[in-house]
């Protein structure tokens, strides 16, 4: 008994052989080659690390000084250190605060790394990228400016964060139309970075984020113009953000309830009732929560109803809600606690973490 | 038909499920590169630094099941309550451990008993006590009766309170900001995204002083070597392939971060397997399907939990087993998702890899190593055929494991010595000579124990770091 396969599969039986083997010998012989390229490397990052105890001497030397050092006192940089003294600049940015701040962009200027750092913002990956961006905001030049502005345009949503972080660290709202503008066109989704960057325009930036609000941009960018309007207690946009509670999409109508909540202008308190009776949880819990931080008494009634929600979050904050509320509150808690429904379950619950069982 | 056809029959079904999987395996690779270019955060420490100064990160529940580990539980818990992340909860949860792990945390961090609200949202055995301290207000520690670790992770999700939660083994260490690089992609698509797996690398080896891997090292025994290779393939290939192509099935128990609201709308950690973390992932894709949202899960290669890998062949095998076995038992419970077009790519293609991976492969493997020598030993295959055989179970796995090593290096540069890549390289082809046939040989044991409904988690003796 023998099986003896055509001169095609045969054919075929040794291509897998040799495909395999010659498969198998190229990547082994791409490893040896990064092996070897790794121990040249290890030789050239030892110097490289030498290289930044000294720039890094250099860097804390100048700052030392009682007035900045002119360009001809520096020593001359070559290729490879603009990648280090950027690093460098970026560690002690963070760092440093004042005018120390300025005295590392001056000593990047005076170095002139601009045109390292535009190469990088080109060529280099997404982190390069970004680290370019943060470096090039420091730039107080009209060159710095309008490469932020080009970049609020990236479709790659964190060099977009980026170049807006690089616009608010200027505290220039004069470009805040174009970001608004930017941003609503965008594919941006990250809410909560978002809100960040966009409180540190500051206060004067709330015209402009009432409008990202309302506009037809994703959810994701209106939720973060209102999550900073509510940061910023801007009340200013209590009348924006009540309407807001109407809008057809939930996330942003929890937003916009949970945003009044935090500034806490007791306007909102009915737009906030209504939603306790909205079809979708996140808003009711929203709402509850909203609530107890706004301490609106006339909610009294509609957040005991709440007790008997379908959702166990929305049940939780309205019992948190009523704590809130005082003495009225806690009696409503303590009526409802003796009740053997879910609604009785969640006051004891509250109660007894609240410690006033 | 005649015993020659059965014979070519049997070589030829054989060969082509080692060629099927190899075949994966090569399509995989570049999936996977890209990938890591898409999403890389490799040189993006801006973007961690804005998320730790700026606290604007999603809150995490990180939950701790602890099952007799009072020898290591306070220095787990301290190393946990350091990590970078400004909105952490961190929720321990013994499960009913007869040493004195809960004694221990008392003792340690001041623990009182507290009342704490809770949803009843996914079943587990009665709870004992809730346990907080003024000193570390993000510490709980839960008390319960012993269930398992499913058991136990579910009480951690009902006690959670933050939108994402992270199931870490209480012996495992995480990267100081594995859970700022875990946590973005929720951010960046907080609509859709439902679950995020991180690395998992093997701890020995490695210098750990606070709490904190300081220095990266291999293993100097061969056994947590070997995995060390498996480990790098698994993690940066095959999880990193699946994930660009939207049809990841895994994310390891030992860190991953997963929605508590999709979690609970699943009912949880199942008790009834072993593999609760693979089939709390096929749950959240079927309930997904089922309700035709669209979500997203991803695999996130930078950040890392450390874990300790069994130095011997007892310890090995009884993982393997159970791995296997875990694997059969969510295959055969969710099964109508294979080939099921209602379940989409992950119907037609992803589930289906499945099979072929734990089902049927192992069993191929099996019986090629049994019969294809045997046959030509016979004179009833001739030796083309032996060398293709060789050249698919053995030669392309060499090939594969050092792809993923040449990966590993022009991406991620985690080993920090050329004589690491050196040494892993080795290994990437003795592998293939021994461990891979022993480890196809648990996997059947594995079979057979499933096929016997055997149940047990068998025992894992760690060394502590």
């Amino acid at each position: 008994m023998s099986v003896s396969p055509s001169a095609s599969e045969t054919l075929l039986l040794l291509d897998i052989w040799l495909v395999s083997l010659l498969l198998a010998l190229v990547s082994l012989s791409v490893l040896l080659w990064l092996i070897l390229s790794r121990l040249h490397s290890q030789r050239k990052y030892l110097h490289l690390a030498e290289r930044r105890k000294t720039l890094y001497s250099l860097f804390h030397t100048a700052l030392q000084l009682p007035a900045p050092p002119t360009p001809d006192l520096l020593p001359k940089l070559g290729k490879s250190d603009y990648g280090i003294i950027c690093s460098i600049a970026l560690d002690m940015l963070r760092n440093l605060r004042g005018g120390e701040r300025q005295r590392i962009v001056d000593l990047l200027k005076s170095w002139d790394t601009l045109p390292y750092l535009l190469h990088l913002l080109k060529q280099g990956r997404r982190g390069k990228r970004i680290q370019a961006l943060s470096l090039i905001a420091r730039f107080d030049t009209p060159e710095a400016e309008e490469i932020l502005l080009k970049h609020i345009r990236h479709p790659d949503t964190y060099t977009q964060l980026a170049a807006l972080r690089g616009l608010a660290a200027r505290g220039d709202i004069r470009h805040l139309d174009q970001a608004v503008e930017a941003l609503a066109q965008s594919n941006q989704r990250n809410t909560l970075m978002l809100a960040d960057i966009l409180s540190r325009f500051g206060d004067a930036a709330a015209p402009f984020l009432i409008e990202l609000a309302g506009s037809d941009a994703l959810p994701e960018v209106r939720s973060a113009a209102i999550m900073t309007l509510g940061n910023m207690r801007a009340l200013a946009a209590v009348d924006s953000l009540i309407r807001l509670c109407h809008d057809a999409h939930p996330e942003i109508r929890a937003a916009a309830v949970a945003a009044l909540g935090e500034m806490g202008d007791s306007r909102a308190g009915d737009a906030a009732v209504l939603l306790l009776r909205d079809e979708a949880a996140p808003v009711r819990e929203q709402a509850a929560h909203a609530l107890g931080l706004l301490v609106f008494q006339p909610a009294l009634p509609a957040l005991a109803a709440c007790l008997s929600d379908t959702a166990w979050w929305v049940r939780f904050r309205a019992a948190e809600a009523l704590h809130r509320l005082g003495d009225r509150g806690l009696a409503m808690l303590r009526s409802v606690s003796v009740q053997p429904d879910e609604a009785g379950r969640i006051a004891r619950d509250v109660l007894a973490e609240k410690e006033v069982a | 038909m005649t015993g020659a056809d059965w014979v070519e029959w049997i070589s030829w079904a054989i060969l082509a499920i080692g060629l099927l999987q190899n075949v994966i395996y090569t399509v995989q690779l570049p999936a996977a590169w890209n990938e890591l270019r898409a999403h890389s955060q490799a040189d993006d420490t801006e973007s961690s630094w804005e998320l730790l100064i700026s606290h604007t990160t999603l809150p995490i529940s990180l939950l701790v099941p602890a099952y007799q580990e009072e020898a290591t539980i306070v220095s787990s818990v301290r190393s946990m309550l350091a990590l970078k992340y400004p909105q952490l909860e961190l929720i321990v949860i013994n499960d009913g451990s007869k040493d004195r792990t809960l004694e221990r945390l008392i003792e340690a961090f001041s623990l009182d008993a507290i009342a704490r609200a809770h949803d009843l949202a996914v079943p587990h055995a009665p709870i004992r006590g809730i346990y907080g301290s003024p000193a570390y207000p993000q510490l709980i520690v839960v008390d319960k009766e012993n269930g398992g670790k499913a058991d136990a992770i579910n009480a951690g999700i009902n006690i959670a309170r933050n939108p994402l939660f992270c199931v870490v083994d209480a012996d495992s260490v995480l990267e100081g900001e594995a859970l700022l690089r875990a946590v973005r992609p929720f951010m960046e698509d907080p609509q859709r995204m439902v679950a995020v797996g991180g690395a998992i690398r093997i701890l020995n080896g490695c210098t750990v002083k606070a709490g904190q891997v300081t220095k990266v090292g291999l293993p100097r025994q061969f056994l947590p070597l070997l995995q060390t290779m498996e480990y790098v393939r698994a993690f940066l290939m095959a999880r990193l392939a699946w994930s660009r192509w939207g049809m990841l099935t895994l994310i390891s128990g030992a860190f991953g971060i997963f929605r508590r609201d999709i979690a609970i709308a699943v009912g949880g950690f199942s008790h009834n397997t072993v593999g609760e973390d693979y089939e709390l992932v096929i749950k959240m894709h079927r309930w997904l399907q089922k309700r035709k949202q669209d979500y997203a899960m991803r695999y996130v290669p930078e950040p890392v939990c450390w874990t300790e890998a069994p130095d011997t062949l007892a310890i090995l095998g009884n993982q393997r087993k159970r791995w296997q076995r875990g694997a059969l038992e969510v295959f055969f419970k969710h099964r109508a998702v294979c080939f099921n077009p209602h379940y989409g790519k992950l119907g037609i293609i992803g589930f289906p890899h499945n099979m072929l991976a734990d089902v049927l492969g192992p069993l191929a493997e099996l019986i090629g190593y049994a019969f294809i020598p045997f046959f030509w030993y016979m004179g009833f295959l001739n030796t083309s055929f032996l060398l293709a055989f060789l050249a698919v179970f053995l030669i392309y796995g060499v090939f594969v494991s050092v792809s993923c090593l040449i990966l590993e290096e022009m991406e991620l540069k985690r080993f920090p010595k050329a004589r690491d890549l050196a040494v892993l390289g080795l290994v990437s082809i003795v592998e293939n000579f021994g461990y891979r046939q022993l480890n196809n040989f648990w996997r059947i044991v594995g079979w057979w124990q499933f096929l016997r409904k055997q149940k047990s988690w068998g025992t894992m003796t760690r060394r502590g770091f």
